[in-house]
């Protein structure tokens, strides 16, 4: 099979150039950090020359259904930091808000400028062997992975250049327009900023590559200050120039220390007075952490049919909330066909398959279950689809992969017409995080 | 100066010397053991002077040393550990280089560690020097701001003279990168609001300490020239002051002409 994918895509080149891509990727800095055992490594993020493949009518679809999504993970957040009609009208329970370490007091009745919360999303989805899409997880703080996708594009078309224009592929090197337009949509007049915590931060490449590309300038803790509820970037004749939207790639709890974390040291002081009188953007909005919760993805397509009144396009995970006592009763009793997920986790940590714990790991989950069952959320295993992929001896293999899919909301919402496609280095392994030694693919969409 | 911060003039000046020390390091250490083939003796102590390390050799093999002189991560002396403190600032400043500006950097440091193979050691060093002229080339010539690339030949060529005093040379060689630093220090906007007396004042103190008072006191002479201008008098001729000042230096120095400063005028903007 994958013979025949190899053959009427015409990937040999890419192929046989496998290590010649991934030591161009390691000479443009491509790279992500991870912290093992208190330092601090980097690692070289391995690229799979073997692209997944999105049919433009399956693209459509997904898009349409994406789109859907974040219309209506919109509307909650404005909600939910306005009139909270939606705990009032008793579709989610308020404890789910209110629990949440990602919802936040500080913005509650702050409009951000231009009206739009998530700006930028991350759409985690997985294919099941059906061919039916399903959405894992909405990240609505600080995606990263786009620039993956799209800085080996410009290397493999080198690489095998006729390979795209022969198979109709859509050209991915769009994403910095569409970033670019979508921070000018909601900036309030002034330069565009993109707010890195400096070099030892996990994505600091894709920080920097994103601000080259885009035109913004590249801001490091201590060179943006806020006077008289502005916010300014001072260079070192001491002009100042003022900011107008901040893509800050810095979690909400640190951006602010007079707001949030008194303790950090990579936040701007006053930033939040600045949001609050309009006076700067920030993307993505602080406060979005409340509708990426793990809990709150349950309620996703309550909020489609309660914010749209619509039916959900695409499919959540089943998922189930050990919160309601009938959830916790079936997920008690099926613990060990499940996967149980932390909601204070992230990038694969916290996850849990209960096939792969014995009797006593079981027994110690069920009791954490039962003193903490907000914590948790537990879903069915989704057997999904594997995708073909060269190991690194350069054979054959199949291994586990996912789709985060970028979803850019500015005057309109659209799909990069792309994404980061993920694949676990371990065979059978449904972990296909970076952090956890994964690899990369690109991801094509096809024009017919 | 665009939005360029004091934190990234630093990161741009340290960039430039770290840069040159690769280069000039490699060299200085080929020409030594160029030397040594013929008379199967490497001046190591000439080496330990020259990176105030304690001179060691007597205890390690010949092999040992060079080793550590090369590749020893941990140790600010060696080859390596400037190549990855070129890295660690180059990558700061993606979005002002360009990806294929700041790659060449990325690879010299590649194919430096390529290079521990003592069979291919030669060859590869060669590659290393080769990537970094490819980055000073690619940094010249492409969209970078006049002001990063001032501060980039600024760091670099005030390293040359830091060198160059480490590594004795003779007094004649200094007249050159001592001319560039005044030339590109010209060619900072603003640079009154840098800490440039502190940048100066290091090296010099450096140079003097390496027996070479004389380019010392000339290179605070040139740059506080560059820095106060007579009014009404501009940076090329003030660039003449700053030659004739380094045409005093050292008797045997051959007078540098406009003409030369012409040709050695680099366009920045």
């Amino acid at each position: 099979m994958q013979d025949s994918i190899v053959t009427k895509l015409g990937l040999s080149r890419l192929i046989e150039h496998r290590d010649d891509i991934n030591r161009d990727l390691a000479r443009d800095g491509v790279r992500f950090g991870v912290y093992k055992g208190g330092e601090f490594h980097e690692q070289i993020f391995p690229y799979d020359p073997i692209p997944r493949v999105i049919g433009a009518q399956e693209f459509e679809k997904l898009s349409a259904g994406l789109i859907q999504r974040l219309r209506a993970l919109n509307a909650f957040l404005r909600d939910i930091y306005s009139e909270k009609q939606i705990i009032q009208d008793g579709v989610i329970p308020e404890d789910f808000i209110y629990s949440s370490a990602g919802y936040l007091p500080q913005v509650n009745g702050v409009t951000p400028p231009g009206g739009v919360y998530a700006h930028i999303a991350g759409e985690d989805l997985v294919q099941a062997t059906d061919g039916t899409w399903y959405v894992l997880e909405d990240n609505l703080r600080i995606p990263s992975g786009a620039s993956y996708p799209l800085i080996v594009r410009s290397i493999t078309r080198r690489v095998a250049p006729d390979v795209y224009s022969r198979n109709d592929v859509v050209d991915n090197r769009d994403y910095a327009d569409l970033l670019r337009s979508t921070m000018a949509y909601c900036s309030c007049l002034g330069t565009p900023v993109i707010l890195t915590p400096g070099r030892y931060n996990a994505a600091f490449f894709e920080h920097s590559f994103l601000a080259e590309k885009t035109g913004a300038t590249l801001a490091y803790p201590g060179d943006l200050a806020v006077e008289g509820a502005q916010l300014y970037f001072a260079d070192y004749a001491g002009e100042r120039h003022k900011v107008g939207v901040v893509y800050r790639r810095i979690s909400d709890e640190y951006l602010d220390p007079f707001c949030f974390n008194p303790d950090s040291l990579i936040g701007v002081p006053n930033l939040m007075a600045a949001y609050r009188a309009g006076n700067v953007a920030i993307v993505n909005a602080p406060g979005n952490g409340v509708a990426d919760d793990k809990g709150i993805y349950y309620f996703v397509p309550q909020m489609i049919h309660y914010y749209l009144a619509e039916q959900p396009l695409l499919k959540n995970a089943p998922t189930y909330l050990p919160f309601y006592e009938e959830d916790r009763a079936y997920v008690l009793d099926h613990l060990d066909t499940l996967v149980i997920k932390d909601v204070a986790e992230a990038g694969g940590y916290g996850v849990v398959f209960g096939s792969s714990l014995d009797a006593e790991g079981l027994a110690e989950l069920r009791h954490r279950l039962e003193i903490e069952p907000r914590r948790f959320i537990a879903q069915e295993v989704v057997n999904f689809r594997d995708l073909p992929c060269v190991d690194a001896a350069g054979k054959p293999c199949r291994r586990m992969a996912d789709l985060r899919a970028f979803v850019l909301t500015g005057a309109t919402t659209r799909v990069w017409a792309s994404g980061l496609t993920r694949f676990s280095n371990v065979p059978g392994s449904m972990i296909v995080n970076s952090s956890q030694g994964g690899g990369f693919k690109d991801t094509w969409v096809l024009l017919h | 100066m665009g939005t360029l911060t004091l934190k990234k003039a630093e990161y741009c000046l340290w960039l430039g010397r770290y840069t040159e020390r690769v280069y000039t390091e490699l060299r200085e250490f080929f020409a030594a053991y160029d030397v040594s083939l013929d008379t199967d003796r490497l001046d190591f102590a000439r080496f330990c002077r020259a990176c105030d390390i304690e001179d060691n050799s007597d205890k390690k093999l010949p092999g040992e040393f060079l080793y550590d002189l090369l590749y020893d991560r941990n140790s600010p002396a060696s080859v390596c550990y400037a190549a990855h403190a070129a890295v660690g600032n180059v990558m700061l400043l993606r979005p002002e280089l360009s990806t294929q500006t700041m790659s060449y950097v990325e690879l010299a440091l590649s194919d430096l560690r390529k290079s521990k193979d003592q069979q291919l050691r030669l060859l590869r060093h060669r590659s290393v020097c080769d990537d970094l002229l490819a980055f000073w080339g690619a940094l010249e010539n492409g969209e970078a701001s006049p002001s990063v690339k001032a501060l980039v030949f600024l760091g670099k060529y005030l390293e040359r003279v830091d060198l160059f005093a480490r590594f004795e040379k003779d007094r004649e060689e200094f007249a050159s990168p001592l001319l560039k630093v005044g030339f590109y220090l010209a060619c900072v906007p603003d640079n009154e609001h840098l800490p440039v007396d502190e940048w100066i004042s290091q090296v010099a103190a450096d140079v003097e300490q390496h027996g070479y008072a004389d380019e010392a006191r000339c290179m605070t002479t040139l740059t506080a020239r560059v820095r106060n201008p007579t009014e009404g008098v501009d940076s090329t001729t003030e660039l003449s002051l700053a030659a004739g000042a380094i045409s005093c230096v050292g008797a045997g120095t051959a007078p540098i002409t406009a003409d030369v400063i012409s040709a050695m005028r680099v366009d920045v903007a």
